[in-house]
């Protein structure tokens, strides 16, 4: 295990040298962290790293393969981009936690805020308390799992992916739907669920795209208020 | 984006320095200016007025004083500020036009309690400037400033003093877009506004609203629903403190609560600065709320589990 005292570093100087020890060691401890931004940035080994306390805003973003373990609490933008590999926060997080992920795990044990998982492309992410408005906003891919209640707006404009929520829905956002959850998705719920080692309920409200707002579909009929003003043929090149 | 950050104290403590931990921890949010809102304890129950003036403008602001009857307790002068604890009460808006009649005099604040320090630069500036640190009281808030809205100087630094109302003051992270409706309602109705920041307005709105008999609570409330654009913002009188966050939650603001204290603060580094060895039980607040906490309420109330590990 290689320990990095987080004090007394500026924070390129911090991430420089968790890149480094990621390449040494299977096993990083950062202490202090004391809730700055920006820290665990960029790891793109396997490397499991330990951040004994909080986090400030954008931690573990752009990474690719590490586990990072965050002790306390997390600020905005939390494993922002992440490619691959799993974020585990103990406390709660802020806003737009994992966003424009692309795959890995995010886990979250405490509390969320607004728009987690906003523009995500792949991935998942568990959040095992309450989750604040917007949670999956212009979702493109990936699920997002929400143990506790979700606030307004949820799945809004999404294009796509998946939402499992445990708790109360206070309200859809625009061209999120609701479906019925099969009983193949409940199976992977609760096999996420148990590869996180995090007991939860075993019914979910499951939320998809509608499909009406940013999807094309080439073969059917125009809409409505378009018949009838649709060029027939291009117009001839001058 | 700005800074902002707060204290109340159950009983009394280290405010200064505790403030200027926090502001010094938020400083990467707003390099231009720096300032903070204090509640020492006083004996007596006169005004304090603090003025921006040089020394001459000093000496035209007592004359000036001293020719209307009021007496003046003390008065020090000390970094372009000037310190008067003036006799008895007095019209606050009375002894404002005095004080700014006299040119390159400058009103910072005047209460019962409330001193406004502010300059531009970082807390260590200020520091240097007024010697914060060695203040002592129940409660105060601070402001680190990114200037968007107005110009950066020491006039329009936070925390605002609520015009013409003793011992009110604010701290705003955000933008107010209905700021120039507000201001002429507010203008309709006599309150006077001293610059051209949209920040000012919050104080002046809600000290209003607390002189027609409103609790701080229900002028938070208020505040709310009224309001348009983004804000966290704190709001400090002579009995405590109260933040209010817009409904989209566009500005994030935290806080702990602690068997001696409550900080609150636009991001928790500036909590960790109070307490940096220790793992911290944070809230916050879901958008469109608000809170209040009173001194006098506090020092009677349980406190609550501070911290966890």
């Amino acid at each position: 295990m290689l320990e990095i005292e987080g004090r007394g570093k500026s924070t390129r100087e911090l991430n420089r040298q968790l890149r480094d020890a990621s390449q040494q060691s299977p096993d990083v401890l950062l202490r202090h962290p004391d809730a700055r931004h920006n820290l665990g940035v960029g790891l793109f080994r396997p490397v499991r790293l330990r951040i004994e306390g909080s986090v400030g805003y954008f931690g573990a973003g752009l990474c690719d393969g590490p586990s990072v373990d965050i002790l306390g609490n997390a600020g905005w933008g939390l494993g922002d981009n992440l490619m691959s590999g799993e974020v585990l926060v103990r406390g709660d997080v802020g806003a737009v936690a994992g966003i424009g992920m692309r795959g890995g795990r995010i886990v979250i044990q405490g509390r969320v805020g607004s728009r987690m998982g906003q523009v995500a492309k792949g991935g998942v992410i568990l959040c095992c308390g309450d989750a604040g408005f917007m949670a999956g906003y212009l979702l493109m891919g990936g699920t997002i799992v929400i143990l506790g209640n979700a606030g307004v707006g949820l799945g809004e404009c999404m294009f796509s992916g998946e939402i499992y929520v445990g708790g109360h829905v206070a309200r859809l956002g625009a061209d999120a739907v609701q479906v019925e959850a099969s009983d193949r998705d409940l199976e992977w719920v609760k096999e996420l669920l148990a590869t996180s080692r995090i007991s939860g309920p075993s019914r979910f409200q499951k939320v998809v795209s509608g499909k009406r707002l940013h999807h094309v579909d080439a073969g059917a009929e125009a809409s409505p208020h378009l018949r009838g003003r649709i060029m027939k043929e291009a117009p001839a090149k001058s | 984006m700005c800074g902002i950050a707060g204290i109340v104290y159950r009983h009394t403590g280290p405010l200064g320095s505790h403030l200027l931990a926090m502001l010094g921890g938020l400083q990467h949010r707003g390099p231009d200016s720096t300032g903070v809102a204090v509640y020492p304890f006083r004996n007596g129950d006169g005004l304090v007025a603090r003025v921006r003036c040089d020394a001459a403008a000093a000496s035209r602001v007592t004359a000036a004083l001293k020719a209307q009857g009021i007496t003046i307790q003390t008065a020090d002068f000390k970094a372009g500020n000037l310190r008067l604890v003036l006799e008895g009460g007095g019209a606050v808006r009375d002894i404002c036009r005095a004080i700014d009649a006299q040119p390159g005099a400058e009103v910072t604040s005047l209460g019962t309690r409330l001193e406004i320090l502010k300059e531009v630069g970082s807390a260590g500036d200020l520091e240097h400037a007024h010697g914060i640190s060695s203040v002592t009281g129940t409660h105060g808030i601070g402001h680190v400033r990114l200037a968007t809205e107005s110009d950066v100087d020491a006039c329009r630094a936070h925390p605002f003093w609520a015009y013409g109302y003793g011992d009110v003051a604010t701290v705003h992270n955000g933008q107010i877009t209905n700021y120039y409706k507000l201001k002429r309602r507010l203008q309709a109705r006599g309150c006077h506004f001293r610059t051209d920041n949209d920040s000012e307005l919050i104080g002046t709105y809600l000290a209003y609203h607390l002189s027609l008999g409103e609790s701080l609570h229900s002028a938070l409330e208020r505040a709310v629903r009224e309001l348009d654009g983004t804000f966290s913002f704190l709001v400090s009188t002579a009995d405590g403190i109260g933040f209010a966050k817009d409904r989209l939650a566009a500005k994030p603001l935290m806080y702990i609560e602690r068997e001696d204290l409550i900080a609150v603060a636009t991001e928790e580094i500036a909590l960790q600065c109070l307490f940096p060895h220790e793992s911290l039980r944070i809230v916050e607040p879901m958008p469109g709320t608000l809170k209040t906490w009173l001194v006098n309420e506090l020092a009677s109330a349980p406190a609550p589990a501070s911290s966890f590990t």
